[in-house]
């Protein structure tokens, strides 16, 4: 069998990369059964678009966003809520829990998990210095077009945030018509968003998180064994891409800081103050499963205290 | 179907199809407009109407061109029927018509398949609005558009000189 | 059976049947051949709603039509007559760099055709120009300016090279650099063309000098259309409007100029005009949508990948991948419209092309260079057809018209393939 598989991924990236050498691993070890073709580069169209397809069966996957998924099943935001998370290895430390939870949700909804991976965290990157929450005011921020969550942080913060395609922000940061955007610094180089923004505010406002899922009927058609191998083979080229994401993050905040963009400390409780906010505002839409995102803290607040008086 | 309900319905539906397409490009006018003005005063924006502009642009393009089927102004590579006679003319008018009321069917009939599939997974045009209304317009659009197709497939069989577009009367004769 | 059925859809090309049915039927027949349902096809066509730049297209439309509709074109001719009269070719060049800057902010979408083809058209007859020249003009015009900023092209192939991780980085602010001497290279060589047209002695007799008193009076004329440019060009780089809300705001100004203050569009005929300017919006919005859906079946098929393997396979030169290279895009750009044909074609010509020694900043300029050519290459570059319906002109009276125009450019677009300082003398 062949599963299609489409993302707006360039073709180049270390990304698709990785996932290229996944396919090669996959038909080797399914003796030529199994073959992945790749359609990045969103040749294939959006996330959205790519979900369509799966349905009318000319793709049978996509690497596509969190968000995509999420009016199919809410608990794709889990890790993308705002100013969850303070560094990677909580990220990792309740990944071991909840990923398995992701999974599920996603397959009651007829969607086979093959991969999740983090995309890094993204920052607020400005013209000025955004330490206090306040700050925020006056400024010109952008969101991405129909980003709810993104859309009610800034409404709590007292401001109405801009909404354009991710293609016009570059022209909007030239003309000053955007001064404010939320990006991972690896993205911000990608974009030359960098080369218009003189701040960085260095509290990690939400994780960035992508996933490879596949229609299960697809899937299930593909004998067992060979099942089992597909999903060997691609956990183990997420795992690498989370490490390699990693490193390109690390490399990329010095290339900002090289570039003279400074890295301020915002104020981390105002912000926390805020997103309580607008996940009490969002729990009403359906935005994220509350429940799910309680336990979430719990054992964050749990791994936390462990860390600390490991650290006594 | 007597000949006079006939035209009073293809009138009604006409002057149906030119106020929607007038009150969609009013909408998307206002609505862009609007999407500025609110910037300049507010320094924000309402985050539903550049998905909303970009639903009128599809609604905009396909009902423009359920127009241009009306009299047949679409783009054509019209070669051949310059060269040919009246009845050659006649031919290349009822292939040409013909073959794009098949195609058009084909369209519409997929896309009443694609809306059954929007409505059977929830598929969401932007924030929490559901897709399939604003998709509606494609079976629409091109199950119109093959019924004129199908209309100007028999003007030109009954029709001696059949020409489509009024405007063009007597210019290529 | 393939071929034949090719041969079938082009036999019904060449009939008459409309280009959108030819080009859906190829693609449904593809997707067909390959057991993919074929409501793939509307999934396609709803793609229209995914590019934002395209609300600028009914837009511009519709204001280039009431302007048309208005007394603008007489008062155009008025002041560059008045302005410009006394130079040779003087209202061909203004139309040029008009087209051109226009162009340049819509992103060469066959507006630039509709709207101000529709104001130079009956100017340049006015100021004494053959038809000939008109129709060859305004159709080559469409397209030229593609390489001015802030250009949608010109940046989409930025966005598109930037994120294939190339060891050579590719900035949009070198983009618009590059940009500048090959799309002024265009511009000159035409302006001499034009310069050097025969014009009907009549329409040359009654004014050869320059008049301050007329001059004065034409720009008062033009007081309510003046400040268009420069609400748009100032709105965008004051920081007040996007590039693509420049449409919007013109249309409205233009809405309210016409019909409220000069009142020279009355609100019986107004629902007319938007018809009209509708009408053709919806001819080329539905060729684009249906070629989304052929596009993507190539790609599905694997079709440019091959094509391009194949040609990458037996080449081994720079000289002579740059001349394939040339051809290769002069026929796509003829047959894809600039948007896909970059977002499809620059992952997969660029790397090869880095490996011949190519620098992407010059491969974009040439890329987009050729795709300029291609909207007017017979016998199915786009904006042939825009003009063939915008002047109710055969089709084959354009490929006439626009043969002069075609190969002065042509001869533009080898210099910029061959030599690339003229891209990359600003850039480090
Ligand atoms: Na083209
Ligand atoms: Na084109």
């Amino acid at each position: 069998a062949t599963l299609k598989i489409a993302t707006v991924v360039p073709n180049g990236s270390s990304w698709m990369n990785e996932m290229k050498a996944a396919a090669k691993e996959v038909k080797q070890k399914t003796g030529g059964r199994v073959k992945i073709k790749y359609y990045p580069g969103g040749v294939m169209g959006s996330d959205k678009t790519v979900l369509r397809k799966m349905r009318s069966g000319q793709l049978h996957g996509g690497a596509i966003s969190a968000g995509a998924l999420a009016h199919i099943y809410n608990g794709v935001q889990l890790y993308s809520l705002p100013f969850t998370f303070n560094n990677l290895a909580e990220v990792r430390h309740v990944r071991k829990t909840f990923d398995p939870i992701i999974a599920e949700g996603l397959a009651d909804n007829g969607f086979q998990l093959l991969g999740l991976s983090e995309g890094g965290f993204a920052y607020l990157m400005s013209n000025k210095a955004l330490t206090k929450a306040a700050d925020i005011q006056g400024q010109k921020v952008w969101v991405p077009e129909g980003d709810l969550i993104g859309n009610e942080i800034f409404a709590v913060a007292g401001i109405k945030p801009i909404a354009s395609p991710i293609s016009n922000v570059y022209t909007g940061l030239q003309t000053g018509l955007l001064d404010t955007v939320t990006i991972n610094p690896s993205g911000a180089i990608a974009l030359q968003w960098h080369t218009k923004i003189q701040h960085l505010a260095d509290e990690p406002l939400l994780l960035i998180m992508g996933m490879l899922v596949v229609d299960q009927k697809a899937f299930k058609k593909i004998n067992a064994d060979d099942q089992a191998i597909v999903k060997q083979v691609v956990a183990a080229a997420f795992k690498r891409l989370d490490t390699i994401n990693e490193e390109g993050d690390i490399g990329a905040r010095a290339a900002l800081q090289k570039n003279g963009i400074q890295f301020d400390k915002p104020s981390g409780t105002e912000w926390r103050e805020i997103a309580k906010k607008a996940l009490i505002n969002l729990e009403k839409v359906d935005a994220y499963p509350a429940d799910t995102y309680q336990q979430l803290q719990t054992a964050l607040e749990e791994y936390r205290k462990s860390q600390q008086s490991e650290q006594k | 179907m007597p000949k006079i309900q006939i035209q009073r319905v293809q009138r009604w539906l006409h002057n149906a199809e030119d106020f929607l397409l007038a009150a969609v490009l009013f909408v998307m006018l206002f609505l862009a407009i609007t999407d500025i003005a609110m910037r300049l005063a507010t320094g924000g924006s309402l985050i539903w109407i550049p998905p909303v502009l970009q639903v009128l642009v599809l609604w905009l393009g396909l009902l423009g061109a359920l127009l241009a089927s009306r009299s047949q102004e679409h783009i054509a590579i019209d070669v051949l029927s310059r060269f040919v006679g009246p009845f050659g003319k006649k031919i290349c008018g009822i292939s040409g018509s013909l073959f794009a009321a098949i195609v058009c069917s084909i369209v519409a009939f997929y896309g009443i398949e694609f809306i059954q599939q929007s409505i059977e997974y929830d598929d969401i045009a932007f924030a929490q609005v559901p897709a399939w209304p604003l998709q509606l317009i494609i079976p629409f659009t091109f199950s119109l558009m093959a019924i004129r197709f199908f209309l100007h497939t028999l003007g030109f069989l009954r029709i001696k000189d059949y020409q489509p577009n009024p405007a063009l009367k007597g210019e290529n004769a | 059976m393939a071929i034949l059925i090719s041969a079938l859809f082009i036999l019904l090309a060449l009939m008459g049947a409309p280009l959108f049915a030819v080009i859906a039927a190829s693609a449904l027949w593809g997707f067909f051949q390959q057991d993919i349902n074929l409501s793939v096809v509307a999934i396609e066509i709803y793609r229209l709603t995914e590019m934002p730049v395209l609300t600028a297209i009914p837009l511009f439309t519709f204001a280039g039509y009431l302007l048309g509709e208005s007394k603008a074109p007489q008062r155009l001719v008025r002041i560059t007559d008045a302005l410009l009269g006394w130079m040779p070719g003087g209202l061909a060049i203004v139309a040029l760099i008009a087209c051109a800057l226009f162009t340049a902010f819509t992103g060469a979408s066959g507006v630039t055709i509709v709207a101000l083809g529709a104001l130079l058209y009956p100017a340049l007859k006015k100021a004494g120009y053959s038809t000939n020249f008109n129709l060859g003009l305004i159709t080559t015009s469409g397209s030229l300016g593609l390489l001015f900023a802030p250009s949608l092209p010109l940046i989409l192939y930025g966005v598109v090279a930037q994120q294939l991780a190339l060891d050579i980085p590719v900035s949009i602010d070198d983009l618009f650099l590059a940009g500048i001497i090959p799309g002024t290279l265009m511009l000159v060589a035409l302006s001499i063309y034009s310069a050097i047209q025969p014009r009907d002695p009549a329409a040359l007799a009654n004014k050869t000098k320059f008049d301050a008193k007329e001059a004065i009076a034409a720009i008062k004329d033009t007081a309510w259309e003046a400040p268009l440019p420069i609400i748009v060009l100032g709105g965008i780089y004051g920081g007040f409007i996007a590039v693509s809300e420049a449409a919007a705001i013109t249309a409205f100004y233009v809405l309210l100029v016409s019909v409220v203050i000069r009142k020279e569009i009355s609100l019986r005929r107004l629902p007319i005009v938007m018809r009209d300017s509708m009408k053709l919006v919806g001819a080329i919005m539905v060729i684009l949508a249906v070629s989304l859906a052929s596009t993507n079946y190539m790609i599905d098929a694997g079709i440019p990948t091959a094509i391009f393997d194949f040609i990458s396979e037996h080449i081994d030169s720079q000289l002579t991948f740059l001349f394939l290279l040339f051809l290769f895009l002069l026929v796509l750009g003829m047959m894809l419209d600039i948007f896909s044909a970059i977002v499809i074609m620059v992952p997969i010509i660029l790397p090869i092309a880095i490996q011949f020694g190519i620098h992407p900043v010059h491969l974009g300029i040439l890329f987009l260079a050729n795709m300029q050519l291609g909207y007017f290459t017979p016998p199915v570059g786009m904006n042939l057809f825009i003009a063939s319906f915008r002047f109710q002109r055969p089709v084959t009276e354009l490929y006439r018209a626009t043969i002069p125009f075609f190969f002065i450019l042509l001869t533009t677009v080898l210099l910029i393939t061959y030599v690339p300082w003229l891209s990359l003398v600003f850039i480090d």
